[in-house]
């Protein structure tokens, strides 16, 4: 399990192709002859191509494929995260700011962030820990396993969630760390779309987490639209909104991305691209997850 | 013609039933197997066993086959097991976009097929270069004319978008965007819907063009050398009258026919150039589904396709008896 959730990180690195700082820094919007490609886009979008749809809702407790992880992690967060910006495995503080595991691992008290709001405005407290979890087992998705292992989760105040496990797990940060791992819903949200499935129809085109960027588009097979969300408790990114548009087609993304149409790639591209644009030598980035094979 | 209607509606059934029991043998016989992408491709093979099981796929062929008929025959194709909808809703949202370009691309063969044939059977000066121009695109694969277009007119040239249906919203009820926009008096979007048609229904167009071009060309040559247009001629008519009403109208039955096997091989070859340009239609839908054994989208889409065709040809054949009352339709 803990090997997989490994590559699960790896692979939310994907495989990208980010443009460093160029030339002009002005997007061309039309783009056209060959290079044109500029800067950074300075306009506050940032268009990232995906290649192929997601493949499935974009529900956190259903996800559990790769295409659509960057717009997971951003509509939505959990508990911990894996540290950013660092090749060691480390647990880091997300919506819980310092937690304590008592010495068999099987109790662990999460002491949560004061200030965080959904994106439907209703402030995260600790009884969103238990109505996510619980969502999770209901909704019986792929990843359905990291919170199954979960016996009861006590809330002493708002910001403090105690969960209890059926049995020792020294796994059970890395499942909450995951990219896959259980996040936090709105429970407000939860109960006001619920439907008859759990919210599933809600959240296959809406979002109700967290994060820095709120869902706005969802159209399957077609584009997803991120925009930001300005009572997010972190840092601001220069970019108001996020565009995915899907493309179907390899050759027809790359020529988008070479006359500027599309700002990044995220998408395995064919070793004999990744040749042209090391080639080509304009400064772009290229970001490998290592472990990426995924066994089945 | 209520026999003849019968008859075909008749014909039609059996048509989809073979259908039916064809895709699903094959899907029973091949590897694929979708309760991986119902599930994520980072579920573990246990997980993947387990949603088998609850989606019903380990059960018998016959029972699974009986029970997809029966969802059939009460509308309900059952749901799809990569986008968790119905398969009907699913259809419904992703066929209009393919009808606009389907009928786009149609009305464009049409039109080239009409000059190709004109030009050569009247013999137009100077209209061989563009003919062979026509030849040539027709003789290169609908795939690799929709990258060659990409690749000029949006990679070099940056004057045509290479992706999707348009830029803007959809406004209206049907689906479709140039026609949407257009009802909603909406210039820019509609300017912008017609842009991201263009590349993709030319380069639809231009295989059937030349085909049904060239059988209406031979039929027109046949036609004009006829007694009746040769008195025609000698009434006083002027060419253009006696092309106009005497040598189309009897030439066009062959090129009707041809018309009507051409847009049934349309539909198959919409699925190639829809990924090709990310087309949001039926094509792509069906593109997407078949790499993950989505069987329901797969048998769903192959019977709504296998219809359109039947329909096509029912019309195709009302037409014949129309342009020609020799010919009764049966």
């Amino acid at each position: 399990m803990h090997t997989r959730l490994l590559r699960g990180v790896a692979i939310c690195a994907a495989l990208t192709m980010a443009l460093s700082a160029c030339s002009s820094g002005t997007r061309s919007s039309n783009g056209g002859g060959q290079g044109a490609a500029s800067g950074p886009p300075t306009d506050g979008t940032l268009t990232v191509g995906l290649l192929g749809d997601i493949g499935q809702p974009p529900d956190p407790d259903i996800y559990y494929a790769n295409n659509g992880t960057a717009i997971m992690i951003n509509a939505y967060e959990g508990l911990v995260q894996y540290k950013n910006n660092t090749d060691k495995v480390e647990i880091a503080p997300r919506l819980a700011e310092r937690w304590e595991v008592n010495p068999t691992h099987d109790v662990y008290t999460f002491h949560l962030r004061k200030g965080v709001t959904f994106h439907d405005g209703t402030p995260f407290t600790s009884v969103a820990v238990d109505v996510a979890f619980k969502r999770r087992i209901a909704v019986k998705g792929g990843a359905a396993y990291m919170v199954d292992v979960v016996k009861s989760v006590d809330t002493p105040d708002d910001y403090t969630a105690v969960i209890t496990l059926k049995q020792p797990n020294t796994a059970f940060l890395s499942y909450l760390a995951s990219p896959f791992g259980p996040k936090m819903e709105s429970p407000e949200g939860l109960k006001t779309n619920a439907g008859s499935d759990d919210a599933q129809t809600y959240l296959s085109s809406h979002d109700l987490g967290t994060g820095p960027y709120m869902l706005t588009t969802a159209q399957t097979g077609v584009k997803y639209e991120l925009t930001q969300y300005d009572g997010y408790w972190g840092p601001k990114s220069p970019f108001k909104k996020v565009e995915l548009p899907v493309y179907t087609d390899e050759s027809a993304l790359e020529l988008a991305f070479d006359n500027g149409t599309v700002d990044t790639i995220a998408a395995a591209l064919p070793s004999s691209s990744l040749e042209k644009y090391r080639r080509q030598g304009r400064g772009f980035q290229l970001l490998f997850c290592r472990r990426c094979r995924v066994r089945w | 013609m209520l026999a003849f209607l019968t008859r075909r509606a008749a014909a039609a059934v059996v048509i989809l039933l073979t259908l039916s029991l064809v895709i699903f043998v094959l899907q029973a016989v091949s590897p694929g197997d979708p309760a991986r992408a119902y599930v994520g491709a980072n579920a573990s093979p246990e997980m993947v066993a387990a949603e088998r099981q609850r989606l019903g796929l380990n059960d018998p062929f016959f029972t699974r086959y009986f029970h997809f008929l029966g969802g059939v025959f009460t509308g309900d194709l059952g749901r799809s097991l990569r986008t968790r909808q119905s398969v009907v809703s699913d259809i419904a949202t992703y066929l209009p976009a393919t009808a606009e370009l389907v009928v786009t691309a149609f009305l464009i063969a049409l039109v080239l097929a009409a000059l190709y044939a004109l030009s050569g059977a009247l013999r137009w000066p100077g209209a061989a270069l563009g003919r062979g121009v026509l030849l040539l695109l027709a003789a290169a694969p609908p795939f690799l004319l929709a990258l060659i277009g990409i690749i000029v007119f949006f990679g070099q040239l940056g004057w045509l978008p290479a992706r999707g249906v348009g830029d803007f919203e959809d406004p209206g009820p049907f689906g479709m965007q140039a026609l949407d926009t257009l009802l909603h008096g909406q210039p820019d979007a509609f300017v912008n819907a017609l842009a991201h048609l263009a590349l993709p229904a030319v380069v639809l167009s231009i295989a059937p063009a030349v085909a049904i071009g060239r059988v209406f060309r031979s039929s027109l040559r046949a036609v004009l050398d006829v007694d009746y247009v040769r008195t025609a001629r000698s009434k006083g008519l002027t060419e253009f009258q006696v092309v106009a009403h005497h040598v189309v109208r009897n030439g066009i039955g062959p090129a009707l026919s041809m018309g009507g096997l051409q847009l049934g091989f349309m539909f198959a070859g919409v699925v190639v150039v829809e990924q090709v340009f990310s087309w949001p239609g039926i094509g792509n839908y069906l593109a997407a589904s078949i790499p993950v054994a989505d069987f329901p989208a797969i048998a769903g889409v192959t019977l709504v396709l296998g219809a359109i065709y039947v329909v096509s040809n029912v019309v195709v054949d009302l037409l014949q008896a129309v342009a020609d009352p020799r010919v009764t339709a049966e």
